[in-house]
């Protein structure tokens, strides 16, 4: 055996697929219990199943150029070391930092919906102290050890995925009744230009799962366990997808689109509350509870992988790279993500905090198949050592990834154009910033000492 | 494949087939379920050419996760001996 565990002291390797289905579906499937639904109030029902079949392809795709390089490279740094290695220093920082801020931002939207659930439960809690307390005990759990945070994650998006699923099967056999009126009263609202402007929605869906592969560094065997776990939480995602989307619109009305279904705030927790079952009200508010927690875990964990990552390369103060002797984690770099998770969190624009989270996901959906299709072009061979997992269809499948990225992209213009022109704006200036202080410590990439591989096709050895 | 329970690995491989097989059924039974459902009843709201997008949406959806989760059993047999995937 094996190169599978000789790499990168340090970070300790004991993950294994359902650690990475829970990191990956645990950020995820919040989207499922919230979010989502705004497709509808742009698209009406057929918006939001156009949405979520194209964004759906769209993440299969990612998910699949994830898996291959996350298999292959085993970093923790994820799409930023893919981009290191593939593209360039400068890329690699803007990927970085867009994954940093996708996930921080997130964590902070999810904290604050936590301490809004919490005081509908109990008025008199305040949503400050509640959503730094979410805040605090997640960095801390992060802090002592990754196992222990994605196996509470593994439980809680189960619990909440089991939710999903009873609660849709309870309707398609007649536990309660269903609407099958409302699917055609709430159609097309907004004609074909809202079927379009619903795909700006569709990644809340999926927003996320390439981050499933950022623990391949702690796995015990990244080349089964990434592709295994990360493609079975795609499937638990598209199924959980399909199944909310039927289940809510059979028993929410959506024919006035500022009405109803797509204005909702916890869509799933509604329609539970319409059927007036309490037990699947009560398994729904725990699923969206717990779905929100899990969700603010797995981003302490990846946005602080990717900022550890950062570090390790100069690219931030390397004061941030720092392994615990005795917890094996990326202590400095998780504490760091509190700050900057409560900064975002008290910025009071929730929405605005999201749709960021949203344009820095797309920006990394262009440039992970672009990752992957240099990779494939520097080592075209596959063998066991460079790349253990190969997906199919390539290089076309990147491609139609990166275009429907883009597209998704542009119809943020509706409703975003400031925020996209803003983050786009961010990075741009954040690529030329990583670009020059790369400079100052820059080296030539040995594959071989650091990836254990050969030199790439197109390398000339100098004399 | 020195040192390696030939059986454990064969049984272990075999449980990962039906992870991979069973979710690729769900996947398939679960949306095309949603989706003939939802364009049924939609009816005459959806033209011939825009109900063709969602078919072929569809297609490529579960049709390229199904061909990439295959992909993903061929590797762990390809592989599991080498790397010791069971141990």
């Amino acid at each position: 055996m094996t190169d599978e565990v000789a790499e990168s002291p340090g970070l300790v390797k004991t993950l294994k697929p359902y650690h990475v289905w829970a990191l990956g579906v645990g950020i995820v499937l919040v989207g499922e219990f919230m979010g989502w639904n705004f497709t509808v109030a742009k698209g009406g029902i057929l918006g939001s199943l156009l949405a979520m079949l194209v964004a759906g392809t769209m993440y299969v795709i990612i998910a699949l150029c994830a898996s291959e390089l996350g298999s292959a490279t085993k970093l923790a740094g994820g799409p930023y070391d893919w981009a290191r290695l593939f593209i360039g220093p400068g890329a690699a920082a803007s990927v970085g930092l867009a994954v940093y801020m996708e996930y921080i931002a997130l964590e902070a939207a999810d904290a604050i919906v936590v301490a809004f659930i919490a005081q509908e439960v109990f008025p008199e809690l305040q949503v400050f102290p509640v959503t730094l307390l979410v805040i605090a005990t997640l960095t801390f759990i992060n802090y002592r050890g990754v196992v222990a945070a994605l196996t509470l994650n593994f439980f809680m998006t189960a619990i909440a995925f089991f939710a999903i699923i009873v609660f849709f099967f309870s309707g398609t056999f007649g536990v309660f009744e269903l609407h099958p009126e409302y699917l055609f009263q709430g159609a097309m609202p907004n004609g074909l230009i809202g079927l379009f402007a619903a795909l700006q929605f569709g990644p809340w869906f999926f927003l996320g799962i390439e981050g499933a592969a950022m623990c391949a560094e702690e796995c015990k065997h990244p080349s089964r366990a990434v592709p295994l776990g990360q493609q079975a939480g795609m499937i638990t995602l598209l199924v959980g997808a399909a199944m909310t989307l039927f289940i809510c619109a059979s028993l929410l009305p959506s024919g006035i689109p500022a009405e109803g279904l797509g204005v909702s705030v916890y869509p799933l927790f509604e329609a539970a509350q319409s059927t007036g079952v309490y037990a699947l009200i009560a398994l729904l508010a725990l699923g969206t509870l717990l779905t929100c927690v899990s969700s603010a875990n797995g981003c302490v964990c990846d946005s602080s992988r990717s900022w550890f990552a950062l570090s390790r390369d100069h690219f931030v103060s390397n004061w941030f790279s720092s392994v615990h002797p005795k917890y094996q984690t990326p202590y400095k770099a998780v504490i760091f993500t509190m700050p900057i998770a409560i900064a975002f969190a008290f910025s009071g624009y929730l929405d605005q905090v999201i749709t960021f989270s949203i344009v820095s996901g797309l920006l990394c959906y262009v440039l992970i198949p672009f990752a992957l299709l240099r990779f494939r072009k520097m080592f075209p061979t596959h063998i066991n050592k460079v790349r253990p997992f190969v997906s199919p269809l390539q290089p076309w499948i990147s491609y139609f990834a990166m275009a429907i990225a883009i597209v998704i992209m542009s119809t943020l213009f509706w409703g975003y154009r400031y925020n996209l022109i803003f983050a786009l704006a961010f990075y741009l200036i954040a690529y030329f910033y990583f670009h020059n202080r790369n400079k100052k410590f820059l080296k030539p990439l040995d594959w071989g000492e650091e990836m254990g591989w050969p030199n790439p096709s197109h390398h000339v050895e100098k004399e | 494949m020195d040192g390696v329970n030939e059986a454990k690995y064969k049984g272990a491989f075999a449980k990962d087939t039906y992870l991979i097989v069973g979710a690729i059924a769900l996947l398939i039974v679960v949306q095309g379920y949603v989706v003939f459902t939802i364009l049924s009843a939609a009816g005459s709201a959806v033209s011939p050419a825009i109900r063709g997008i969602y078919v072929v949406f569809f297609v490529l959806v579960v049709g390229i996760e199904t061909l990439g989760y295959w992909q993903v059993r061929h590797s762990i047999k390809q592989h599991m001996f080498d790397f010791k995937y069971y141990d």
